[in-house]
């Protein structure tokens, strides 16, 4: 027990320090500019900081599981049963989570000291971020599960994961906001789902959304969860053909 | 020059073992390759709207960068492994090491090859030589000789950590964690020219933990930026001495602190 | 001329006082309290090339501990150790081209790689030159079947399988003494006669001095003439085994069976109390359906004296004769925590 502790505890540290070097390394980027670009040095640090929480908080635990089951041999079992393994999945993921509540609420003043976290923009801003994040936190999930079903063919989720944590911090705009990719950069994070996934809700709490365009930022959300599960599913029902053909 | 032969064996090993484990050799190089790839487009989209960053251009940047990876790339292919055995060492499986006739650093080393640092041997290179296009490095002999031994003594100084917290561990201490936290510190600070951290940082970075002599004081002495530097132009110029003394200091904590280990469990 | 020598070897291991509660477990950082634990309390022995001795013991006698002295993976705290010449602990890695280590319970190959590649990796570490690995590896693949899983990665290979490979391992460079902890451990019976016959040709044949931990007393009873015994990190008995059944277990079993026709007469003087064998010390133990079990003392009785005596008065169909159990001698001395030799 005492050990899991210690090791989400190192997690914590290892996102300080990495917010806290992101804090550097923009604050020299700007080199004395308040303003870039209609956005303030403090926005941009209070916007990466906040991402690299929910990066954290919204970590693929569904993929490490299928990986493990892959691993054991045990996955065409599950894939057969969907109802109890889908289940299975979303206790895990659900229980990974909670467990790393306690440590996120540990960081969150020390985001504010540190890595100039700021409040929400508005009461209402608060809300629909809450509401945001839900639904990224689902989209989350299914990314997770499509990540986990790719190691299915691959037998290598590891690497995946690795690649999708860094390239889902990058087209969230946790490194760099996005508001400072030349154009065409700009397009390709458009199309990807981690604009659902962390951007909007992010975009949400900074007060960043004219209100005219909000349900249109819900609604894209919303559009992914759809397309995630339609992906997913196919994934499935394919992983269960070569199953049943190779006998698992 | 049989313990030559030996270690190359046991290396040989490794990597054949890291590759009966691995299913597909060329994904593996893949990712190791596609993560610093990432992190240079980083770089490269502030780059591109903000010009430099403490007076580094693009150019400059992406030499550190390829530098800093390729070293990495040696520190994984040399002691990647490293990461295992601290929890070994509490469990009391280093004692298999200890009754063999090699060396237990260089057996626990050559256990498995990480094969993911086959991709940063060969991206990294790939970027510094890109990088050269952008930067006006004066390559005479000399030039290229202290590269090289930049290489080596860079690539030293993060398994020099490693072998220390290695050490720390035979005394029964829990040191889980502190290995990722050295490797992102390595890998994320040493990314960037220390000239945007504020001095006491620097300090730190520098003789705390030896990050500035990997890639930074090299390369800053390569593109003739050693006015800049916090320390006189002497100290950058001996970067690659700093990773032969730090090793030595390691490996003679190491084989002191190994008469402290208390083989646990049965 | 010994070729290991402990004298007086203790071995101390330090851990900081843990104090209970939230509070202790601050002050428990604080601390410069030791709890102190003798794992071996002071032992002297020595053992000739070419012995094969059982180093018994229960679980945390400090059995392991003084095998880790031995193989210069613990250094003592006080006392002597030489083995072949050399201090183990100081010349640890000299030490170890003398010597053969197999832990029971955890593998020494390589895991990953075909089972031949570790043999290869093992004659490279050792110098072995090529002609004597041949014909080392030649044996070994005879006397213990290998052939079948040579190319199989260890970390495939079922327990007894790896068992066989780790002992070949240790054995491929002949090396001048082996450490066997717990060989056996968890082999099914057939797999257990193959190692045992194995470690006696060992010894046999290329004059190995073994020392064999285990809790098998199969393997004891089969292989070595002599023990140690090991108790609290005292050394408890040091001498045969022989002297050590004489001495609590002097007494054998006779089992008689008799031909159907001369049951009832037999059955008829035993039950009648009639002394059926006026020897000293015979005793029967128990009777049933025309068998007799006969407990006597050899050096009061010997057994073909006996035999004879009860061949004259009944025709015999059949008998056997059993060596004491082990075990009950085991736990008594444990029972006793002393030996009364």
């Amino acid at each position: 027990m005492s050990r899991l502790w210690l090791n989400l505890a190192f997690q914590v540290l290892r996102i300080l320090l990495r917010v806290c070097l992101l804090k550097v390394i923009w604050t020299a980027v700007y080199a004395g500019q308040g303003v870039v670009d209609g956005v303030a040095l403090g926005q941009v640090i209070a916007f990466i900081t906040l991402a690299q929480l929910q990066v954290w908080v919204m970590s693929p635990l569904v993929a490490d599981y299928i990986r493990e089951r892959v691993r054991e041999g045990k996955i065409a079992l599950d894939l057969a049963r969907p109802a109890p393994f889908l289940g299975q999945l979303l206790a895990h993921q659900l229980g990974g989570t909670a467990s790393l509540l306690p440590f996120v609420l540990l960081a969150v003043p020390l985001a504010f000291e540190l890595g100039g976290l700021v409040s929400p923009a508005s009461l209402a801003a608060g809300l629909l971020y809450l509401v945001s994040f839900v639904l990224g936190y689902f989209v989350s999930v299914l990314i997770g599960l499509v990540i986990g079903l790719v190691g299915f063919w691959t037998l290598q989720t590891q690497g995946v994961i690795a690649i999708y944590l860094y390239v889902s911090q990058f087209f969230t705009g946790a490194l760099v906001p996005l508001g400072f990719f030349p154009a065409w950069l700009r397009r390709v994070a458009d199309l990807l789902p981690f604009q659902a996934q962390a951007f909007i809700p992010l975009s949400l709490y900074m007060g960043n959304v004219a209100p005219k365009e909000i349900p249109r930022a819900l609604g894209v959300q919303l559009v992914w969860v759809v397309v995630l599960i339609a992906i997913a599913w196919l994934m499935w029902r394919r992983a269960i053909r070569r199953v049943v053909i190779q006998g698992g | 020059m049989r313990s030559l032969s030996i270690a190359a064996s046991l290396w040989l090993a490794g990597l054949r073992g890291g590759m009966e484990y691995r299913a597909d050799f060329l994904l593996t190089m893949l990712f190791g390759f596609v993560r610093e790839a990432t992190g240079f487009v980083l770089i490269w989209v502030i780059l591109a709207r903000f010009a430099a960053i403490a007076r580094w251009t693009l150019g400059d940047v992406a030499f550190l960068y390829g530098l800093r990876v390729t070293m990495h790339g040696l520190v994984g292919l040399g002691t990647g492994n490293l990461w295992g055995p601290e929890s070994r060492v509490r469990q009391g499986e280093f004692d298999r090491y200890l009754v063999r006739p090699a060396s237990p650093l260089l057996q626990v080393l050559t256990e498995r090859v990480p094969l993911s640092a086959f991709g940063e041997v060969l991206g990294g290179p790939a970027l510094f030589l890109a990088a050269n296009q952008l930067v006006h490095v004066d390559w005479t002999p000399w030039a290229l000789l202290y590269l090289l031994f930049a290489l080596v003594g860079g690539a030293l100084l993060e398994p020099a950590i490693r072998v220390l917290i290695v050490s720390l561990s035979f005394r029964a201490l829990r040191v889980t964690g502190l290995m990722a936290i050295m490797d992102d510190i390595f890998s994320d600070f040493g990314t960037y020219p220390l000239g945007i951290f504020s001095a006491a940082l620097q300090f730190v970075l520098t003789f705390g933990i030896p990050v500035a002599f990997t890639a930074y004081f090299p390369a800053a002495v390569l593109l003739g930026r050693t006015a800049a530097l916090q320390v006189p132009p002497i100290v950058a110029y001996c970067a690659p001495l700093a990773g032969v003394l730090w090793m030595a200091f390691a490996l003679a904590v190491f084989q002191h602190e190994l008469r402290h280990y208390t083989s646990a469990g049965h | 001329m010994s070729i290991i020598r402990l004298d007086n070897v203790v071995k101390e291991f330090r851990s900081p006082k843990r104090h209970p509660g939230l509070t202790g477990a601050v002050r428990t950082l604080f601390t410069r309290q030791y709890d102190i634990k003798q794992a071996v309390a002071g032992i002297s022995f020595s053992l000739d090339a070419g012995e094969l001795v059982g180093y018994l013991g229960e679980n945390g006698a400090g059995k392991s501990t003084t095998i880790k002295l031995l193989t210069g993976i613990l250094v003592p705290t006080s006392g002597q150790i030489e083995v072949a010449g050399l201090v183990p602990w100081k010349a640890r890695e000299r030490n170890t081209l003398n010597i053969g280590v197999v832990f029971g319970q955890r593998s020494q190959l390589w895991w990953d790689l075909p089972l031949i590649e570790s043999f290869r990796l093992v004659a490279k570490m050792y110098r072995v030159e090529r002609h004597r690995y041949e014909r080392n590896l030649d044996r070994f693949r005879e006397l213990l079947g290998l052939d079948e899983f040579l190319t199989v990665p260890v970390r495939q290979l079922s327990l007894g399988q790896r068992m066989r490979s780790d002992l070949v391992a240790a054995m491929l460079y002949n090396p001048r003494i082996n450490y066997l902890d717990e060989p056996t451990i968890g082999l099914d019976v057939l797999a257990k006669e193959q190692v045992r016959i194995f470690i006696e040709e060992m010894n046999r044949e290329q004059g190995a001095t073994i020392v064999l931990t285990t809790h098998d007393l199969g393997d004891f009873e089969r292989l070595c003439r002599r023990v140690l015994l090991i108790d609290r990190g005292k050394l408890l008995y040091d001498g045969s085994l022989e002297r050590l059944q004489a001495e609590y277990a002097p007494h054998r079993l006779l089992v008689v069976q008799f031909v159907p026709e001369a049951i009832a007469r037999a059955q008829a003087e035993v039950l009648g109390a009639a002394p059926m064998i006026d020897m000293p010390g015979v005793e029967i133990m128990k009777q049933e359906e025309g068998k007799v079990w006969l407990r006597f003392d050899p050096t009061a009785t010997p057994a073909p004296a006996l035999i004879a005596s009860i061949a004259a008065r009944y025709p015999i169909s059949d008998l056997a004769i059993a060596e004491p159990d082990l075990e009950p001698v085991i736990r008594q001395i444990y029972a006793e925590r002393r030996v009364r030799v």
